[in-house]
């Protein structure tokens, strides 16, 4: 299957142009102060050509929507062919901030005055709801989650939809916010970077985390377009040969990164750096990874390791580890 | 206090229509510019189901006020003014 | 072989109100058991009746979710002549839930919000719960695992998933189907939108006030028929068909006259390869509230006909979320296999805006074919198609 467009709202800002910005310009610290967040700016996710739609939602729901509605964009999704295009909306925590307004709800108020439109929204599928009703996609709409990658199991059901001729298109993306509770329990369960930097080369057993927020979205279908690469059968079969490059998804969340140093041994190359720790990290990577094996871009030292050369890659794995010592690999390549 | 009936009934109208906008996030709307007849559902401020449940929830929050029957609700949810005039003959004084 | 018998369903497993068990829950159909009351699992001012699940122990450190799950999925994995292992087998986990996605913990949330500390235990919980991966764990699955939050058809997405998947290759063997407690946070949320009923539930009724909540978890054991047959299991059950289809309407409402439920039942027969009156059966979403009933009961109407068998199971075990399409699924299969479904229960009148009345009593069933639906909060609308041999 090929990628047929690409949206990104994150730390940064919002759009392909800026993402390959950011990965010219390098590592820049997050703004404000400890624990540092690699937050989506409000300004990022204000788009008034759907905000009629959006009216009602949370930061969640508009972080997906903007990313979904540029991948569509990007790769051209016409009206007409909604019937047969499919979207996988994946998340590891969900719209967990509009739960715990929710909870704030229940608190404050007698059981009977608690806000509907709240609880709508603190419901994992609203930000999915909400992106099929702006683009109007009739197909399968499904929201997957797990707290590591579930990505990856997105993506192997886009594969599989396309394969068995389901649906023409797949959107399919990850989305993960990071609001004051989330940030509170990032600092009880991971380790937190003081300077706000996380070092996916240092490979080490305690990992530094910087928590971090924003939503991917691909096109995909069985046809390449826009110049994009394609996704190998990436399900584990013909899997043994490496890349020409490696990016790693380490961004602290696991703990132990020793593990990730056996896919350094080559070029690698991490963005986590930029993205900041989330469960949807091996989307952004792809991302990443995808926007540099198309155009070509030779990424700052920043994000890079060993003997990584500028020139031609042709193909790269985006490499997630899970707690389990499972290897989740995706191939990007023409 | 207000000195009369009506007056009472322009505070609640002008109390509502600031909740309306905040409540059920309507972006853009200015509560003063939303006429004391305004039809609230399809046309009008083109509001909705989930809408109508959040503002039996701002009711029963702003004035103890339930209400249960949404045919009852149909009526009283017409417009603005259908609403304040509710309020008006319902809150416990 | 036909392709519709290429993915079998090797054992089923159920806990809700009805009954711990698959027996349990077919004697609870038998006997018309509508085991709803107040509820005992929270305090609450809320008086809405709840069908509660009782006599599944719930262990410290998890949620009652997981527990519940766990309980149907060992009973499935043990029909299915699986042991508790499947680290010998290539096994992928698609379970839904809504309840275990959330952190929802309001007694952990009240000393955050005193202290400014959320306690490690509660945290630990929520995180050890994760249905598809905690399971996982538990069997030693080595496949691709996921947790479906498509709200109240993530059983029923859980399942067509688990069939992408065997077809795909990904997989030999997948634990599908979906789990949720009741739980105060969607009790009061679902009373906030002037759903629940105050009396017990009356699906597709003239007179029904809106659905009762319930729990539980309905797990299916899906396996590729060439795989059972290597175990020397000769299935009987399949499923044939699965359709997944977005209203893009509404994020509470469903599109009322149906069609994306229209459409994704029309998918599902279609990948079954079976004509609409060849279905001998549906076991509705039916959750009771007027929207739901009248949006599905003319889509099924549109599809099957006036004369097809139609019935609710929530009049049972109270509209179960994320458990409810697994559930379900269980019961279709049970349909099929046992040759019977039962009432649908809290049926009296029929409602002049829906063009059936559903089975009012214990009916039998001789087809080979049987649908389930399930309509979802956000817009989604699922359909499976099972098979007898």
């Amino acid at each position: 299957m090929y990628i047929n467009g690409i949206g990104i709202v994150f730390n940064r800002g919002r759009g392909v142009a800026v993402l390959r910005q950011a990965l010219s310009e390098g590592w820049r610290p997050p703004e404000g102060g400890y624990p540092r967040v690699y937050r989506v700016s409000d300004e990022a996710i204000r788009d008034r050509s759907i905000s009629k739609d959006l009216r009602r939602t949370d930061r969640f729901s508009r972080m997906a929507a903007a990313a979904a509605v540029d991948a569509a964009v990007d790769g051209g999704l016409s009206r007409g062919i909604q019937g047969s295009t499919g979207l996988i909306v994946a998340t590891g925590f969900g719209p967990h901030a509009t739960t715990f307004k929710f909870l704030d709800d229940m608190l404050a108020y007698r059981q009977s005055e608690v806000s509907p439109t709240t609880f709508s929204h603190s419901v994992h599928n609203a930000a999915a709801s909400y992106i099929s009703l702006v683009l109007q996609i009739h197909g399968p709409t499904l929201t997957l989650t797990r707290f590591n990658s579930a990505f990856y199991e997105a993506l192997l059901t886009a594969q599989s939809w396309l394969a068995e001729k389901k649906v023409s298109y797949v959107l399919v993306g990850a989305v993960d916010e990071c609001g004051p509770v989330f940030e509170h329990i990032a600092g009880r369960k991971l380790t937190m970077s003081g300077e706000g930097r996380i070092k996916p080369f240092a490979f080490s057993p305690s990992a530094e985390a910087v928590p971090g927020e924003g939503a991917v979205f691909f096109l995909l279908s069985a046809e390449q377009a826009a110049g994009y690469p394609g996704i190998a059968d990436f399900s584990g079969n013909g899997m043994e040969t490496s890349a020409d490059s490696n990016v790693l998804a380490a961004d602290g969340f696991i703990g132990d990164e020793t593990a990730y140093k056996r896919f350094a041994a080559g070029p690698a190359m991490s963005f986590a750096a930029l993205f900041g720790t989330m469960p949807g990290q091996l989307a952004f990577s792809l991302a990443a990874g995808a926007v540099i094996v198309k155009t070509r871009l030779v990424p700052h030292p920043d994000f890079t390791h060993g003997e990584y050369e500028s020139g031609c890659r042709r193909s790269v794995d985006c490499i997630a580890l899970g707690c389990r010592g499972d290897v989740r690999r995706i191939r990007i390549s023409f | 206090m207000p000195d009369t009936k009506e007056q009472e009934l322009a505070q609640i109208r002008e109390k509502l229509k600031g909740l309306l906008v905040s409540h059920l996030s309507l972006e853009g709307v200015d509560p003063k510019n939303i006429k004391d007849d305004e039809v609230l559902f399809g046309e009008g401020l083109g509001l909705d189901s989930l809408d109508a449940v959040e503002i039996v929830v701002l009711l029963q929050r702003n004035w103890g006020l339930e209400v249960r029957d949404m045919n009852q609700g149909k009526k009283i949810f017409y417009s603005v003014d259908t609403l304040a005039r509710y309020i008006q003959e319902n809150v416990k004084k | 072989m036909k392709r519709s018998l290429s993915i079998a369903i090797t054992g089923l497993g159920a806990v809700s109100a009805l009954g711990n068990s698959v027996p349990e829950t077919l004697e609870g159909f038998r006997r018309g058991s509508r085991n709803a009351g107040r509820v005992t699992l929270f305090p609450t001012s809320l008086v809405y009746p709840a069908f509660e699940a009782r006599g599944v122990h719930c262990p410290a450190g998890v949620m009652r979710t997981f527990a519940l799950c766990l309980h149907a999925v060992e009973e499935a994995l043990h029909e299915a002549g699986l042991g508790k292992r499947l680290d010998s087998c290539r096994a992928g986990v698609c379970l839904g839930t809504t309840v275990a996605s959330q952190l929802n913990d309001i007694g952990a949330y009240t000393l955050y919000k005193k202290t400014g500390d959320m306690p490690l235990f509660s945290i630990d919980r929520y995180l050890k719960s994760n249905l598809a991966e905690a399971i996982s764990e538990y069997v030693r699955a080595n496949g691709p695992r996921v947790t479906v939050v498509n709200a109240c058809s993530s059983g029923t997405d859980a399942i067509g998933l688990g069939c992408s998947w065997l077809r795909a290759g990904y997989c030999d063997i997948v634990i599908a189907g979906g789990a949720d407690e009741l739980n105060q946070v969607p009790y009061c949320g679902f009373a906030s939108l002037g759903v629940v009923s105050p009396e017990f539930c009356a699906p597709f009724d003239r007179d029904r006030k809106g659905l009762n909540l319930g729990e539980g978890a309905g797990i299916v054991i899906l396996e590729k028929s060439e795989h059972a047959r290597n175990r020397n299991i000769h299935p009987g059950l399949f499923v044939s068909g699965y359709g997944e289809a977005a209203d893009a309407y509404h994020l509470t409402a469903p599109r009322p006259d149906g069609s994306g439920l229209e459409f994704a039942v029309k998918q599902a027969l279609a990948e079954a390869q079976v004509d609409a009156g060849e279905v001998s059966f549906v076991n509705a979403h039916g959750t009771a509230t007027r929207d739901n009933d009248r949006a599905e009961g003319n889509a099924l109407a549109r599809i099957l006909g006036r004369s097809a068998r139609i019935l609710s199971t929530k009049g049972y075990t109270g509209h179960a979320l994320g458990a409810a399409g697994g559930l379900e699924a269980v019961f279709t299969a049970l349909g099929l296999r046992e040759g019977w479904i039962p009432a649908s229960a809290g049926f009296r009148n029929k409602d002049p805006e829906i063009p059936f009345e559903p089975v009012t009593s214990v009916t039998s069933i001789s087809g080979r074919y049987a649908v389930s639906t399930s309509l979802a909060f956000g817009g989604n609308n699922a359909a499976l198609v099972v098979e007898r041999e």
